[in-house]
């Protein structure tokens, strides 16, 4: 089993708790409060191995962080060491793309993992109807997407109420990263076989005791 | 109680001799079989002195009628009547099952759980805690008897002190009102003296013989041989310690270089000290006469002590103190008028629809701040220009600098931490000139960057408070639940959280919380 730090950040009232609450308990609380400082939730899922069809288990731990100004001191702790950020925005309000984008930038500026997972998630969906009159979407995927190809990021659009996507993020989060684990653990293999293939040759011979000044006799 | 009459004193003469057993009433001339009994008699039915219980004499007992049990004279005690009465604490109907007590002392009736209390009475149901004897009592009565409730008496000494000091005082003014006559007569007598013999003969040697002859009739010089040692520093007088008489007040000290108990004081210095005095002759004339008296220590503390300081007080202050006192009038207005606008905030945050007045009088408010915050740093800037006259004045210089930055840097933190509804340029716009002055003064001791910068990790700080107790109470709930794991991944946030606000706190140091 892999255990793999995961956290969420973005604009206030994106519904970052929604979705984590979507994905760990699989329930919608139409009228969730703000988030107060850095929750901590976990939950596991199951990863394909390649080949053979057998299943590895992946925990994640979840610290949702709080959206608003205030807390913004916080989320340093929490997305350091972190394997994994979920940037989330708000399909129907462009301000929150904006923020997701400079949440991104941070991330890349302060951690100096390589290995950092980030997804991007345009949350709230359900509020757009491509057909209907009052179709709420301010933001286009194509404009999302194409920011997250730019930036090599997962990308997603989801909606917390119905639950469309959400779980899909985290399953592909999980392989991404076990991929990489497993890499890493391969090329840890590798090394310590060779390691022990090579030999450290030690030559014990005497040391010569003809020479008249030697102290050896 | 000793009966007292003559005929008593009679009778009691006769019973002594075994003659005589019955005692006659003085009064009356009642028969009485002994004398305790007459004591009894006169006590109770002529009232001499405190009526007394013969409750411990056995023949007594027998004489008591039932309304008078025990002694007790029941007549303030309340009948009880069936079906009306009702207990006096907690206005119960009285029955046999609730019991039905008197309270001896008050008389009321109460029912059995409010009357338990024990107290002395005597047999008119007076406290009496010394030969009175044990009566049922109410709780109210128990507690309202003198001495029940008192911690320790307290004498109040105020009036006593006031008499006293005002007597200390009186006393004192009275010795001053008399040396100033003294001194008057001495410094009169002196110039007339001295004009007297003014361009005589004789002048070198009859004006100090009159002058020392006149000393004597001022007051009553102590006699040299009373005196051992000085009567104020009480050094012993030798040969090189000598003997001196105060000219006011004939006291005898020495006049040691060291305790300076009296000194040759010339007397146009006196004259020009004390010059509210009533002189009768004119000082000018005595400039070149060079002639002194000799006072005590004691002498001139008392007459030109408070006479000093009353012409300091009148005198104008100097630049730099008048400065001071301006500096801690402005600083005043700002600590109130901070504490009102901290008010006003607080209270338009609670209620979070500000008031359109509230919000025109807090501006007005800050506008005044602003105002006072100038001009204190004005008048800190004059301080510091102001030349120093002598030592003390300069340290005053130098604490008034640091105390008005330390006031300054304390107060400004607190202006800009307050909670601001209202975008800061509507307040800022009328008062452009004192921000700029204010803020110019502010890269002086503080630069607002470094403000800034105390204020983010005072938040900082505090959002850290709060994730860590959050964190706590999910440990707590993982506990709980068994939750191992979790637990573990828990504590080490928290840790991390700790350590965290350590550094900060270590940053902050004392400005950490204001």
């Amino acid at each position: 089993m892999f255990q793999f730090k995961l956290v969420l950040l973005g604009d206030s009232s994106v519904g970052k708790s929604s979705i984590v609450y979507r994905f760990v308990k699989n329930s919608f609380d139409e009228f969730r409060e703000s988030t107060i400082g850095a929750a901590f939730l976990s939950q596991t899922i199951k990863v394909k191995e390649s080949d053979d069809g057998e299943e590895t288990v992946i925990k994640f731990e979840i610290w949702d962080t709080a959206g608003q100004e205030r807390y913004k001191s916080l989320a340093p702790m929490y997305y350091r060491n972190a394997n994994a950020a979920l940037v989330v925005y708000d399909v129907t309000q462009q301000d929150s793309l904006v923020k997701a984008q400079s949440w991104v930038n941070e991330l890349k500026n302060k951690v100096g993992d390589d290995d950092l997972v980030i997804c991007l998630v345009g949350n709230k969906v359900d509020l757009c109807d491509e057909d209907a009159e009052d179709n709420k979407r301010a933001v286009g995927t194509e404009e999302a997407r194409s920011y997250a190809n730019e930036q090599n990021l997962l990308f997603y659009e989801v909606s917390a109420k119905t639950g469309l996507n959400v779980q899909q993020i985290f399953q592909s989060i999980g392989e991404k990263l076990f991929e990489t684990k497993s890499e890493e653990i391969a090329a840890a293999k590798n090394r310590q076989i060779g390691s022990s293939n090579d030999h450290v040759n030690v030559q014990l011979q005497r040391a010569s005791t003809n020479d008249p000044t030697s102290c050896c006799f | 109680m000793v009966a007292t009459g003559e005929q008593a004193s009679e009778d009691f003469h006769d019973s002594e001799n075994g003659e005589l057993s019955i005692f006659n009433c003085p009064v009356c001339s009642k028969e009485l079989s002994d004398l305790r009994r007459l004591n009894y008699h006169l006590d109770n039915d002529h009232s001499f002195g405190e009526p007394q219980e013969l409750a411990t004499h056995p023949v007594n007992k027998q004489v008591k009628g039932r309304h008078k049990r025990d002694g007790f004279v029941a007549g303030h005690l309340k009948a009880f009547e069936p079906g009306i009465s009702c207990c006096h604490e907690c206005g119960r109907l009285l029955r046999k099952g609730t019991g039905i007590v008197n309270c001896h002392k008050c008389g009321e009736l109460f029912c059995g759980a409010h009357c338990r209390n024990t107290i002395k009475l005597d047999s008119h149901g007076r406290y009496d805690p010394q030969k009175g004897r044990w009566y049922v009592c109410c709780y109210k009565c128990f507690g309202a008897r003198p001495g029940y409730n008192d911690y320790g008496s307290s004498r109040e000494l105020t009036e006593t002190l006031k008499s006293l000091r005002t007597m200390k005082n009186e006393d004192k003014q009275l010795r001053i009102i008399q040396l100033e006559n003294r001194l008057v007569r001495l410094l009169d007598g002196i110039i007339a003296i001295i004009r007297q013999y003014k361009g005589s003969l004789l002048e070198g040697f009859r004006v100090q013989k009159d002058i020392s002859k006149l000393e004597r009739t001022v007051t009553s010089w102590r006699d040299d041989n009373e005196a051992t040692h000085c009567n104020i520093c009480n050094q012993v007088f030798d040969i090189t310690l000598r003997r001196h008489h105060c000219r006011l007040c004939g006291n005898i000290v020495c006049d040691s270089r060291s305790t300076n108990c009296s000194n040759q004081v010339p007397i146009y210095n006196l004259m020009n000290a004390a010059n509210d005095l009533p002189f009768t002759e004119a000082t000018q004339e005595l400039v070149s006469d060079n002639v002194s008296i000799r006072l005590c220590s004691e002498c001139i503390h008392n007459l030109f002590f408070q006479r000093k300081f009353k012409k300091e007080v009148r005198q104008p202050l100097s630049p730099l103190l008048s400065q001071c006192e301006s500096i801690s009038n402005t600083s005043r207005v700002i600590i109130q008028l901070t504490a009102s606008l901290g008010d006003i905030e607080r209270i338009k945050s609670i209620s979070q629809a500000p008031e359109q007045f509230d919000v025109n009088e807090s501006n007005k408010l800050r506008a005044k701040l602003l105002r006072a915050v100038a001009s204190y740093h004005q008048s800190t800037k004059q301080i510091s220009m102001i030349k120093p006259k002598n030592n003390a004045e300069k340290k005053i210089q130098q604490s008034v600098r640091m105390a008005s930055s330390i006031f300054i840097d304390e107060k400004v933190l607190q202006l800009k931490s307050l909670p601001c509804i209202n975008p800061p340029q509507i307040y800022h716009a009328p008062e452009s000139q004192e921000v700029v002055k204010l803020s110019n003064f502010l890269a002086d001791n503080l630069s607002i960057k470094e403000i800034k910068e105390i204020k983010q990790f005072r938040e900082e700080l505090m959002v850290l408070k709060e994730q860590a107790f959050l964190v706590e109470t999910m440990i707590e709930n993982a506990k709980k639940q068994r939750n191992f794991e979790e637990i573990n991944i828990l504590n080490g946030n928290l840790q991390e959280l700790e350590s965290r606000m350590q550094t900060i706190q270590e940053y902050l140091g004392d400005q950490s919380f204001a």
